[in-house]
């Protein structure tokens, strides 16, 4: 069974997540790859001359060939922790734990699938098409996630330039990275120069300002260190000036590092978080689907905790099958010989 | 040969399908993740009103958790689990009943209906001996209709799909255990326990502020709800300044230094021992190894532990990386929920 939910796809109300939420969520798994270096891919899917179909047929067939689309993706990616969103016209599809091809014979599903359905209006039946574009993070450097989205979308507008019904791969990481460094810099350069310098420390007097009066502990301080006679008054202004200075950009530093040190840590919690609140609510998504087919199926109904069996237990479509099988089957045999020894054992209880 | 259970008459027929549980049994915490949505967790501590007296004023024959520490002056009191494993010294038998009344408590906990059949799989120490495994096994038969037992690391990596080439770190109060997986059942010289876990923290810490602040008075109890709220490795940790009593009047200490300290305390020898793991695996994957460390376990909360980790290991080990278990309470039990729905219907219906 696959397994993202639909609640991600749906469009209404009742969505556990809007797709903003769903892009962000997007946004920290992109990282996470990042920075623990597995292979990611994104699938950026439209549905060819949609608002043709929609002129000539309704928005009805737009949810019909909508909602097929949306089941062909999620059994083609097949990933528990695939992430489906809805942004604008497009479908946005992320799958971690995949290398690149994976995108490749991902898109080559749905475009199968795509081409063998039929769809009914008005009693006729239609065909509809969709172009897929494809990106990932297999290649060296530090990259943005808004990148991945732009080569994903590029793919997307080559795919239906060229006639629709197709996946294109586009390569254009590099141009997307330089374009947005390059807009950044614009910006930077746009933005006024009181923004840019340091940021103040709250409630701490410009220094200049202390450097006037400081008190006299320091003062002494200085001239014992410095041997300075009471005439040399400049001298020691200057001096003083510079301790404080430096002492509050020392102050300055180490507020800034624990600073850092205490927003890194938040943020992997917020992360964490974040995975946690997207496994659950593919959980119950799934678990809503089920519980409707137990609705429609009560006669045999086999117990609610049972659906979670289905829901959550090992799938054929799981890559690892085999080896949990064999795993499972390794727990139960040495389950098996503990069995023995306690039945055959002096002090048998059953 | 396999005798089915047969439901005495006049109890309800379980005949509605099956309630799975992962349940993760601790020194010092037991865990239950289940099939109906339930979690739960319980201080894995049982106590026994010491006579007529105490029943009457407790009006409970039995009491759990952090009910029972509180009450256990007028309690005979079980820590049944020492070392993650039932205790098998001379009060063997009644420790034995207070593990068997502390599974049943949490299974309770996890609300099976009447109707179900209940089959659990229940992660125990990867080092328990032969006999310890009989006796969580017997506890457990009194109160599910079908059990497997499975080690606990193996269980935490389970739960995260995480079965090749990873390095398993369960920090838990009595134990720290490391669990190497390559795709196979983990084997004994896949595994290394050591005594360096949250207990430890607690004693280290103990020492430290006794040594510093002799004047001030405090139980090892105060000392682990200070770690458990201040625990940090961080260099620029946030600063710990708590109360103590002196002579009876609560005085400030800042004891910053001293958690960081006892935190730390832990690491070396985690160093030292992944080290040994990785240093005898095969040479090709020792590096995907390295960087496929995964923490688990309670004393996984220390704030920034994963960081001072994977500093050591550049340092001693020439690098590393570790990533956090979302969830270090449940990592257990969520991985043995897992395995109890993977496990083929044959297989539990066998055992049953
Ligand atoms: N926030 C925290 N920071 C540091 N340590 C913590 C925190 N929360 C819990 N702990 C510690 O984690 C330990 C308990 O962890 P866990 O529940 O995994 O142990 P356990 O499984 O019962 O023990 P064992 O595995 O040894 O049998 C205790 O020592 C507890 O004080
Ligand atoms: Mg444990």
């Amino acid at each position: 069974m696959s397994s993202f939910s639909s609640a991600q796809f749906r469009g209404s109300q009742k969505d556990l997540f809007t797709p903003a939420q769903i892009q962000h969520l997007m946004r920290v798994e992109f990282d996470r790859a990042q920075r623990y270096r597995y292979g990611l891919v994104l699938l950026v899917v439209g549905i060819d001359r949609l608002e043709q179909l929609q002129d000539l047929y309704g928005s009805e067939l737009r949810d019909q060939v909508h909602g097929a689309l949306v089941g062909l993706l999620k059994s083609a990616t097949r990933a528990s922790d695939a992430l489906g969103c809805l942004l604008d016209d497009r479908i946005l599809v992320l799958v971690p734990h995949t290398p690149p091809e994976g995108a490749a014979v991902m898109a080559k599903r749905v475009l199968d699938g795509m081409r063998a359905l039929t769809f009914d209006c008005d009693g006729r039946s239609t065909r509809v098409t969709v172009s897929i574009g494809g990106a990932h993070n297999a290649r060296k450097g530090d990259f943005a996630f808004d990148t991945l989205l732009e080569v994903g979308t590029a793919g997307l507008k080559v795919a239906r330039d060229g006639g629709g019904n197709r996946y294109v791969h586009s390569e254009l990481y590099e141009f997307f990275e330089k374009k947005r460094a390059r807009e950044r810099a614009d910006q930077e350069a746009a933005a006024p120069a009181a923004v840019r310098a340091p940021m103040p420390i709250a409630g701490a007097p410009a220094a200049a300002a202390i450097g006037d009066g400081v008190p006299h502990i320091l003062g002494e301080k200085i001239r014992d260190m410095f041997g300075l006679s009471e005439n040399d008054s400049a001298l020691l202004a200057k001096i003083e000036q510079e301790v404080v200075t430096s002492a509050l950009r020392e102050m300055k530093l180490e507020l800034e590092k624990v600073l850092v040190e205490s927003k890194s840590e938040h943020q992997r919690q917020i992360e964490t978080l974040e995975r946690r609140i997207t496994k659950l609510s593919d959980s119950l998504g799934m678990t809503e689907a089920e519980l409707q087919r137990a609705l429609t199926q009560k006669t045999v109904d086999p117990g609610v905790a049972s659906i979670y069996k289905t829901v959550q237990g090992l799938s054929s479509n799981d890559v690892q099958v085999q080896l949990k099988k064999a795993l499972m089957s390794k727990i139960f045999e040495a389950n098996v010989e503990l069995r023995k020894k306690i039945d055959t054992g002096p002090q048998s209880t059953s | 040969m396999v005798e089915k259970k047969q439901a005495p008459e006049g109890e309800t027929k379980k005949d509605h399908g099956v309630l799975y549980l992962g349940i993760d049994l601790g020194t010092s915490r037991t865990s239950v993740s289940s099939s109906n949505g339930m979690r739960e967790t319980v201080s894995s501590y049982v106590g026994y009103p010491k006579d007529v007296v105490a029943r009457k004023l407790l009006q409970k024959d039995v009491l759990f958790g952090d009910e029972a520490l509180e009450k256990r002056l007028s309690l005979d009191f079980y820590r049944p689990l020492a070392h993650g494993v039932i205790r098998d010294d001379k009060d063997a038998e009644r420790n034995l009943k207070a593990a068997a009344d502390l599974l049943g408590e949490i299974i309770r906990r996890s609300k099976p209906r009447k109707d179900e059949l209940v089959y659990a799989v229940i992660g125990a120490p990867a080092q328990a001996q032969i006999k310890n495994k009989e006796a969580i096994l017997k506890a457990a038969r009194q109160h599910v209709d079908s059990v497997m037992l499975c080690s606990e690391p193996f269980s935490v990596a389970y739960g995260l799909d995480m079965l090749d080439d990873t390095l398993v770190i369960d920090i838990g109060a009595g134990t720290t255990d490391l669990c190497r997986m390559h795709g196979t059942m983990p084997e004994e010289s896949d595994q290394l326990t050591n005594t360096f876990a949250g207990d430890h923290v607690d004693e280290t810490l103990s020492k430290l502020i006794r040594a510093k602040f002799p004047e001030a008075q405090f139980t090892v109890q105060m000392i682990k709800q200070i770690k458990e709220k201040h625990s940090n490795v961080a260099d620029n940790m946030p600063p710990v300044v708590v109360n103590f009593p002196v002579k009876g009047k609560p005085t400030p200490f800042d004891i910053t230094s001293e958690v960081r300290s006892a935190c730390r305390s832990i690491v070396p020898p985690m160093v030292e021992a992944l080290g040994e793991l990785i240093g005898s695996f095969d040479p090709e994957f020792q590096d995907r190894l390295k960087n496929r460390v995964l923490l688990g376990g309670g004393g996984s909360m220390i704030k920034g532990l994963d960081v001072e980790l994977e500093r050591q290991m550049h340092e001693m080990l020439g690098g590393g990386k570790v990533m956090r278990v979302e969830e270090p309470i449940y990592g257990g039990a969520n991985g043995a929920l897992k395995i109890a729905h993977d496990m083929p219907a044959e297989y539990w219906e066998h055992l049953r």
